[in-house]
C-alpha cells in the first residue's frame, strides 16, 4: 500500500475553509433564527392544566406523606364525580396542527433557517471543493465506510480511511456539535444535528398534548392510588435508631475505656 | 497543599499517558519499518498507560471538587426556616425595618422620572 | 469599612450565592454593591443584569432608596419596555407606600401579558402590604386557582392564614409544601407546629408523628425534638390509652428530652451557656413524672 503525501494547500484552501465555513454557517443560522422567531405565548388555560397537572402526580407520588384525611380530601377535589377537578374541567380536543396559520408559519420559518442554507451551503461546497482528499482518519477503516467517508471520490485503490472533501464537510455538519454548546451556550439552534433528529423523530412528538386524553389519564391513575401512610410506624423507627445509637455509644465508650 | 499535589498529579499523569501513546505508535512504525509482525505492546509501554491514567484519575478526583452527598436530604440539614421560608417575590416593604434607614422619612408626594408615563397621564396623585 | 478592601470577584459570587438560594441578606447585598461591586459594573457582563436586579429588590428592603434608584434607571435605560423592569418600577412606590399606583402598574402588566405570575404575586403583597390580610388572602386563591402547583404561594398563603388564625387551613397549605418536597424537616416541622397549636387529641398525635419525622430526618432539628417532647407530653396527659403505647411515647418523650439536654450541654461558649436552659428542663421533666 502506497503512502499518500497531500499537498500542503490543501490544508490551507481545502481543509481549514470548509471547517470555517461550516463553522460560521452554525453561528449565523442561530443569530437569524433568534431574529425571526417569535416568542411562544404560552396560553393562560395550558398552563392552568399542566400545572394542575403536576399538582395531581405530586399527590400521586407523595400523598403518602400526608395524612389520609388530607389524602382523600384532595383526591375528592381532583376526582369527585359531580365536582372534580378532572371530570369538570372541560377542553377541547387537541388543535389540527396545518389548520392553525401560526403553526404553519413557524414551520415555514423552520424550514428557512434549516433545510434551505443546508442545501444551498452543501451544494455550494459540492461544487466549489469537489474531489479533494482532505485528511485521513489515524485508525483503520473496513471498505464499508469508503461511501460514507469518500463521497465525490471513486477510487477503488484508495485506503477507506482516507476523507474527502465533501464527505469532510458532512464531518463538520454534525460534529460542531459541542463547540457550538461552547460558543453559544446551551439550546442553540446552530446545531443541524438536533434538527435533523428532531424532524425524524418529532413528527408524532411536536403534536401539542391533548388535555383532555391526559386529563383521563390522570384521573385513572389518580382512581388506583391508595394512601398508605408512610408516617405510621414513625415514632418507633425513631426509638429503635435511638436504641441502636445507644448501643453503639455504649458500645464505643466500652471499648475505649 | 493537597490541591497542588492533586493538580501536579494529575497534569503529569495526563503527560505521561500521552507519552506511553506515542511510544506505542512509535513501536508500531519501528514494527513497520523493520517488517516484523506486530503482536502486542511492550510491558513497559502497558504498565506506563495503566498507572498514568491511574495517576490523573486520582488527580481529577480532588481538582473537580468536593462530592455531593448522594441522601437528599442531607443537603437540607443545613438550611434553616430563615432560608426555606423566604419568599423573594412576596416580600413587602412596609415592614419596621426601613425605619433604620439612614434616609427614610414618611413618603411625600414627590415626581421623579422613574415614575412610568402611564401614571402619569392620570394626573398627579397625592397621597393621603 | 471592612467591605472596602473585598476582593470584587469574591462579592459577585457571594451575591450569584444569594441569588441561587434565595436567601433574604438585603442589607449585606446593598453595603457590598454600594462599597465594593458598584465601581467595577464594567467587568460584571451580562451578569451585570441581574446583579442589577437584586440590588433594586435589596435596596428597596432596606428603603435604601440612594442605592435602588440608579439601579433602577440602569435597567429602565437597558431594557425599556420590559415587564420585568415595570414589575421592579411598582415595586419601588410600593416601598414609597403610593400601593394604588403600584397595583395600576401590575394590572397593566397582567393584561399585557395574562400569563405573568409574578404580577399577580405583587399584588398580593401590596394588600398584605397595607395590611388588607382579609383581601391577600381572597387575591392569592385566586392566583392559586390557576397556578396550582406555585409552592412559593402555598407557602405564603399558609403565612397569611396564620397571621389569621386559621390554623386547619394554614395546615392544609402546609400539606401542599410537603407535597411538593417530602424530603424537607422543615416543612415537616411546620405543619407539626400549625396541628400543635390546633389542639385536641387527634392533631397532637398527627403532630408527634410529624415532629418525629422531621427528627427523623435531621436530628439535628432541635426545634422539632423539643416539639416531640411537647407533643409527646400533651397525649400522655389528656389521654387514656393502652399499656405499650403509652410506654411508647413516655420514651419517646424521654428520648426527646435526652437529646436535647445532649446537645445543649455540648455548647457552652461565651455568648451562649446550656447549662441555664438545662436547668429549665429538669424541671419540665420532673412535671413530667409528676
Amino acid at each position: 500500500m502506497a503512502e499518500l503525501l497531500l499537498d500542503s494547500d490543501i490544508r490551507i484552501w481545502v481543509f481549514l475553509p470548509i471547517v470555517l465555513i461550516t463553522f460560521l454557517c452554525g453561528i449565523l443560522r442561530h443569530y437569524v433564527s433568534v431574529l425571526i422567531s417569535t416568542q411562544k405565548k404560552v396560553d393562560l388555560t395550558q398552563l392552568q392544566d399542566s400545572q394542575a397537572m403536576i399538582r395531581s402526580r405530586m399527590l400521586r407520588e407523595n400523598g403518602k406523606y400526608i395524612p389520609e384525611q388530607s389524602f382523600l380530601m384532595r383526591r375528592h377535589f381532583f376526582n369527585n364525580d359531580e365536582s372534580g377537578y378532572l371530570k369538570t374541567v372541560k377542553r377541547a380536543s387537541a388543535p389540527q396542527p396545518m389548520t392553525d396559520p401560526n403553526m404553519m408559519v413557524e414551520m415555514l420559518k423552520g424550514q428557512l433557517t434549516n433545510m434551505l442554507p443546508m442545501i444551498a451551503i452543501g451544494g455550494w461546497i459540492n461544487w466549489t471543493f469537489s474531489g479533494f482528499v482532505t485528511t485521513k482518519v489515524p485508525f483503520p477503516l473496513t471498505l464499508r465506510f469508503k461511501p460514507m467517508l469518500q463521497r465525490g471520490i471513486e477510487l477503488v485503490s484508495l485506503d477507506a480511511s482516507w476523507v474527502s472533501s465533501a464527505s469532510w464537510y458532512f464531518l463538520n455538519v454534525f460534529g460542531l456539535r459541542s463547540i457550538y454548546t461552547l460558543v453559544l451556550g446551551e439550546n442553540n439552534a446552530a446545531d443541524q444535528a438536533r434538527i435533523m433528529e428532531d424532524q425524524m423523530s418529532g413528527a408524532a412528538m411536536a403534536m401539542p398534548q391533548d388535555p383532555k386524553a391526559a386529563f383521563k389519564a390522570e384521573w385513572e391513575a389518580l382512581e388506583i392510588a391508595d394512601h398508605k401512610w408512610a408516617l405510621k410506624d414513625v415514632e418507633c423507627d425513631l426509638l429503635q435508631k435511638a436504641e441502636v445509637d445507644y448501643l453503639v455509644n455504649s458500645q464505643s465508650f466500652v471499648n475505649s475505656s | 497543599m493537597a490541591f497542588v499535589w492533586a493538580r501536579l498529579a494529575f497534569f503529569a499523569g495526563i503527560i505521561s499517558l500521552f507519552h506511553a501513546g506515542y511510544s506505542a505508535a512509535q513501536h508500531r512504525a519501528y514494527m513497520r519499518v523493520t517488517e516484523q509482525e506486530f503482536t502486542s505492546l511492550p510491558t513497559d509501554i502497558s504498565i506506563q498507560g495503566f498507572l498514568s491514567l491511574l495517576m490523573a484519575m486520582y488527580g481529577i478526583l480532588y481538582i473537580a471538587g468536593d462530592f455531593k452527598e448522594i441522601r437528599a436530604n442531607v443537603q437540607l440539614q443545613n438550611k434553616s426556616w430563615e432560608t426555606v421560608g423566604n419568599r423573594p417575590t412576596f416580600y413587602t416593604f412596609a415592614h419596621r425595618g426601613r425605619a433604620l434607614s439612614p434616609n427614610y422619612s414618611p413618603p411625600k408626594a414627590t415626581r421623579s422620572p422613574l415614575d412610568p408615563i402611564d401614571s402619569l397621564a392620570a394626573g398627579p396623585h397625592h397621597q393621603e | 469599612m471592612a467591605t472596602l478592601d473585598l476582593d470584587w470577584e469574591d462579592v459577585r459570587e457571594q451575591l450569584r450565592t444569594w441569588r441561587e438560594d434565595n436567601t433574604r441578606h438585603s442589607e449585606e447585598v446593598v453595603d457590598m454593591w454600594d462599597y465594593c461591586l458598584k465601581h467595577y459594573k464594567h467587568k460584571l457582563g451580562d451578569e451585570r443584569w441581574m446583579v442589577e436586579e437584586q440590588v433594586v429588590v435589596a435596596g428597596l428592603d432596606c428603603y435604601r432608596l440612594d442605592v435602588a434608584e440608579p439601579s433602577l434607571v440602569a435597567l429602565n435605560d437597558q431594557f425599556p419596555g420590559s415587564l420585568r423592569v415595570r414589575k421592579l418600577k411598582a415595586m419601588r412606590l410600593e416601598a414609597l407606600e403610593r400601593f394604588d399606583e403600584a397595583m395600576d402598574i401590575y394590572d397593566s402588566i397582567i393584561r399585557q401579558d395574562e400569563t405573568n405570575s409574578t404580577a399577580r404575586k405583587r399584588k398580593v403583597s401590596v394588600l398584605r402590604g397595607q395590611g388588607r390580610i382579609t383581601e391577600a388572602i381572597k387575591e392569592l386563591t385566586e392566583y392559586l386557582k390557576i397556578f396550582m402547583s406555585d409552592s412559593e404561594a402555598w407557602q405564603e398563603l399558609c403565612d397569611l392564614y396564620l397571621k389569621e388564625a386559621d390554623y386547619s387551613k394554614a395546615a392544609f397549605c402546609m400539606e401542599e409544601l410537603i407535597l411538593t418536597n417530602p424530603h424537607n424537616h422543615l416543612f415537616h416541622t411546620r405543619y407539626a407546629e400549625i396541628k400543635y397549636t390546633q389542639g385536641g387529641l387527634d392533631n397532637m398525635e398527627i403532630a408527634r408523628s410529624y415532629f418525629s419525622q422531621a427528627a427523623k430526618l435531621n436530628p439535628n432539628n432541635v426545634r422539632a425534638l423539643y416539639g416531640l417532647f411537647m407533643s409527646c407530653t400533651q397525649v400522655l396527659s389528656s389521654s387514656k390509652m393502652s399499656g405499650p403505647k403509652k410506654k411508647e411515647t413516655q420514651q419517646l418523650a424521654t428520648w426527646a428530652l435526652k437529646e436535647i439536654s445532649d446537645r445543649y450541654s455540648k455548647c457552652r461558649t461565651n455568648t451562649m451557656d446550656g447549662s441555664k436552659i438545662l436547668e429549665t428542663f429538669k424541671s419540665l421533666s420532673i412535671m413530667d413524672k409528676a
